[in-house]
C-alpha cells in the first residue's frame, strides 16, 4: 500500500497536556494525488496538521516523509525539505504587505534563490494578490488572505502541502475559488493533504479520504466511495 | 539592489558625522558628551535587535553591560586593557546564550518581567560576592584617556548601527520581524525560530558587555548597583520609544534626543528633567508609537498618496 506513499503516518497519539486528541492515527498521502483528511469539529484534524508540520509533539507513533522519519526534525527543517503547512485561521502577518508575506514565504534556504520566480507564479495562479501586492494583508477580505496564506505557502517550493481548513469562515463562492486552486495545483502534480469540515467538496476533490472521529480514523476509501458511503451521506452530508 | 538606502544612510552617516565633529570642539566636555552618546546609541542598537526586530522587549538589558564591566574589573591587571573588554563582551554573549533557552520560551509581558527579573537576580549575585570577597567598589587606576575610550565607544556605536542596516537585509532580520509579527506563521513558513531567536539574544548581549566595560574605565570604578542599575535598561527602552525600533534610525534618535535632553535639563533645571522625561514618553506612547523615526515614515507615506480621498 505504500507504494509510491508520500507520507505515511503510523499510529500517530498525543495531544495538549493532559488532553490527548489523537488515540493512534493511521493514513498515507500518495504522490501526486490529493488526500483528505475529514471530520467535524474537535476529531483532532488541526492536531494532526501541527504534528505534521512539527508544531506539537506526539506522544507515539511515526510520521514518514519521502521514507525518512521526520519526527525529531523541526518545523524548519520540514519546511526546507518540501513539507508545507498552510495553517488554519490563515496567519498573514497583517501590518505587512501582500508581497511582504509572499517574500517571508520563501525564507527558507532552499526556496530564497528562487523569490522572484515564485512571485511570478503565484500572481500568475492569484491574479487579485498582484493587484493588492501593496496592500497591508490585514484589509483583504477572509478569502483574499486564504488566497495569500495559500501563495506564501507555495513560495517555499512544497512538495507536500498541508492545507488545514481552507474553507474555514468563507463565502461560498471563495469556498469554490480556493477549491478550484487547489484542484489546479493537484493537477499541475502537487502532493496535498487537505484536512476539511467540508466534506462533500473534499471528498470530490480526493482521490484519498480519511474520516477522523474522535481522535481515530472511523473510515478510510476512495473519495468517490466515501461520497457514496451511507454513513458518511448521514452523519456528514445531511442527506 | 542599491548600497545604501536612505534609512540605512541617515543613521550610519550621522554617527559617523557626530563622531567626527566633537573632538574638533576641543573640550573634555563634548568628548565626555560624545562618549556617553556612543554608548547609549550601542546599547540602543543592540536592544534594537532582540527587541525591535523579534519584539522580543527586554527590561533587563543593563545585565549584558553589567558583566561587561565586572568581566573588565575581574580580569585587570591580569590582561592588557582591551583584551578584558572583550573578555567581557564575550561573557556577555555567552551568558545571553545560556539563559537564552528557557528565556526566550516565554513572550510578551512574562518575558519583560523575566529579563527585568534575571538582571535584577544578576545584581544581587554580584553585590553578594563582592560582599563575601570583603570588596566594596573596585578601583581602577591607569585606564586609557578620554581621547581613545571616545574613539573605541564611536565605533561600537557604528558598529552597532551597521549590525542593525546588515541584519535587516539578511535571512536573519527577515525572520525576526516575522518572529514578532506572528511566531506561529514564522514557524510554519520555515523560519528557524528557536535558532533566530537565540542568536539575535546573544548577538545583541556582545556590544552591551563591551559598552558596559568603558563605562568601568572611564568611571574608574565598579560597583554592583551602579554597573548593574535598573535605570540603564529602562532608558534603553525610552530611547527605542522616543525613536522608535523598527530600523537602525530610531536608536539614533532616541539616544541623541535624550542625551541632548538631559545635558540641556540636567545642568539648568535638574527638578523638572524626570518630569519632562516621563510627560515625554507618555506623549510618545500615545501619539507617536513608533517614535521619531514612525514620524518621519508617516509624513513620507502621506506625502506619496495621493491628494484628498
Amino acid at each position: 500500500m505504500s507504494g509510491g506513499a508520500l507520507l505515511e503516518v503510523g499510529g500517530l497519539a498525543g495531544g495538549y497536556g493532559p488532553l490527548r486528541v489523537l488515540h493512534g492515527v493511521d493514513f498515507a498521502v500518495p504522490a501526486g494525488r490529493i488526500a483528505a483528511l475529514v471530520g467535524g469539529n474537535g476529531a483532532g484534524k488541526t492536531t494532526t496538521m501541527a504534528m505534521l508540520a512539527g508544531l506539537l509533539a506526539p506522544s507515539a507513533g511515526t510520521i514518514r516523509y519521502k521514507g525518512e522519519a521526520v519526527d525529531s526534525w523541526s518545523p524548519a527543517q520540514r519546511v526546507a525539505a518540501g513539507l508545507v503547512l498552510v495553517p488554519e485561521g490563515r496567519l498573514v502577518f497583517p501590518d505587512m504587505t501582500v508581497e511582504e508575506n509572499l517574500r517571508l514565504g520563501a525564507i527558507g534556504r532552499q526556496a530564497r534563490p528562487h523569490t522572484a520566480e515564485g512571485l511570478e507564479t503565484v500572481y500568475g495562479r492569484f491574479p487579485r494578490l498582484a493587484e493588492r501586492r501593496r496592500q497591508a494583508a490585514g484589509t483583504l477580505s477572509g478569502g483574499e488572505q486564504q488566497m495569500l496564506a495559500l501563495g506564501r505557502g507555495l513560495m517555499s517550493r512544497p512538495h507536500l502541502l498541508l492545507l488545514d481548513e481552507p474553507s474555514l469562515g468563507l463565502a461560498p463562492v471563495m469556498v469554490d475559488l480556493i477549491f478550484d486552486a487547489i484542484g489546479d495545483l493537484a493537477g499541475a502534480g502537487m502532493t496535498i493533504l487537505l484536512s476539511e469540515q467540508n466534506v462533500g467538496l473534499s471528498l470530490e476533490l480526493a482521490e484519498r479520504a480519511y474520516v477522523l472521529e474522535n481522535g481515530a480514523i472511523a473510515l478510510s476509501g476512495s473519495g468517490r466511495d466515501l461520497l457514496g458511503n451511507a454513513e458518511v451521506q448521514r452523519a456528514y452530508l445531511g442527506l | 539592489m542599491r548600497l545604501l538606502t536612505t534609512r540605512e544612510a541617515v543613521p550610519l552617516l550621522l554617527v559617523a558625522a557626530i563622531a567626527a565633529v566633537l573632538p574638533l570642539l576641543g573640550s573634555d566636555y563634548y568628548l565626555g558628551v560624545g562618549f556617553i552618546l556612543f554608548g547609549w546609541i550601542a546599547l540602543a542598537q543592540s536592544w534594537t535587535v532582540v527587541s525591535g526586530l523579534a519584539g522580543y522587549i527586554s527590561l533587563g538589558h543593563v545585565v549584558f553591560a553589567g558583566i561587561g564591566g565586572y568581566v573588565l574589573v575581574l580580569t585587570w591587571g591580569a590582561v592588557p586593557v582591551w583584551a578584558g573588554a572583550l573578555l567581557g563582551a564575550l561573557a556577555a554573549g555567552l551568558f545571553a546564550l545560556l539563559v537564552g533557552l528557557p528565556v526566550l520560551r516565554v513572550r510578551g509581558p512574562y518575558f519583560v518581567i523575566l529579563t527585568f527579573g534575571l538582571a535584577e537576580f544578576a545584581k544581587y549575585v554580584v553585590i553578594n560576592i563582592e560582599n563575601a570577597l570583603g570588596r566594596f567598589g573596585r578601583l581602577i587606576l591607569g585606564g586609557p584617556p578620554l581621547e581613545t575610550l571616545y574613539w573605541a565607544m564611536a565605533a561600537l556605536a557604528l558598529a552597532g548601527t551597521l549590525a542593525v542596516v546588515a541584519i535587516r537585509r539578511l535571512r536573519l532580520g527577515a525572520g525576526l520581524v516575522a518572529i514578532r509579527e506572528d511566531e506561529l506563521a514564522a514557524d510554519t513558513i520555515g523560519v528557524p525560530t528557536v535558532r533566530f531567536k537565540l542568536f539575535a539574544f546573544a548577538l545583541s548581549a556582545l556590544l552591551p558587555g563591551f559598552v558596559g566595560a568603558l563605562f568601568v574605565l572611564r568611571t574608574g570604578y565598579f560597583e554592583p548597583a551602579q554597573a548593574f542599575d535598573p535605570v540603564i535598561s529602562f532608558t534603553i527602552v525610552t530611547m527605542a520609544i522616543v525613536g522608535g525600533s523598527a530600523d537602525a534610525r530610531g536608536p539614533v534618535f532616541g539616544a541623541l534626543f535624550l542625551v541632548a535632553l538631559s545635558e540641556l535639563l540636567w545642568s539648568n533645571f535638574p527638578q523638572v528633567y524626570m518630569i519632562v522625561l516621563g510627560a515625554l514618553l507618555v506623549g510618545f506612547v500615545l501619539f507617536a508609537p513608533n517614535g521619531v523615526a514612525g514620524l518621519f515614515e508617516r509624513r513620507r507615506a502621506a506625502a506619496a498618496a495621493p491628494a484628498g480621498g
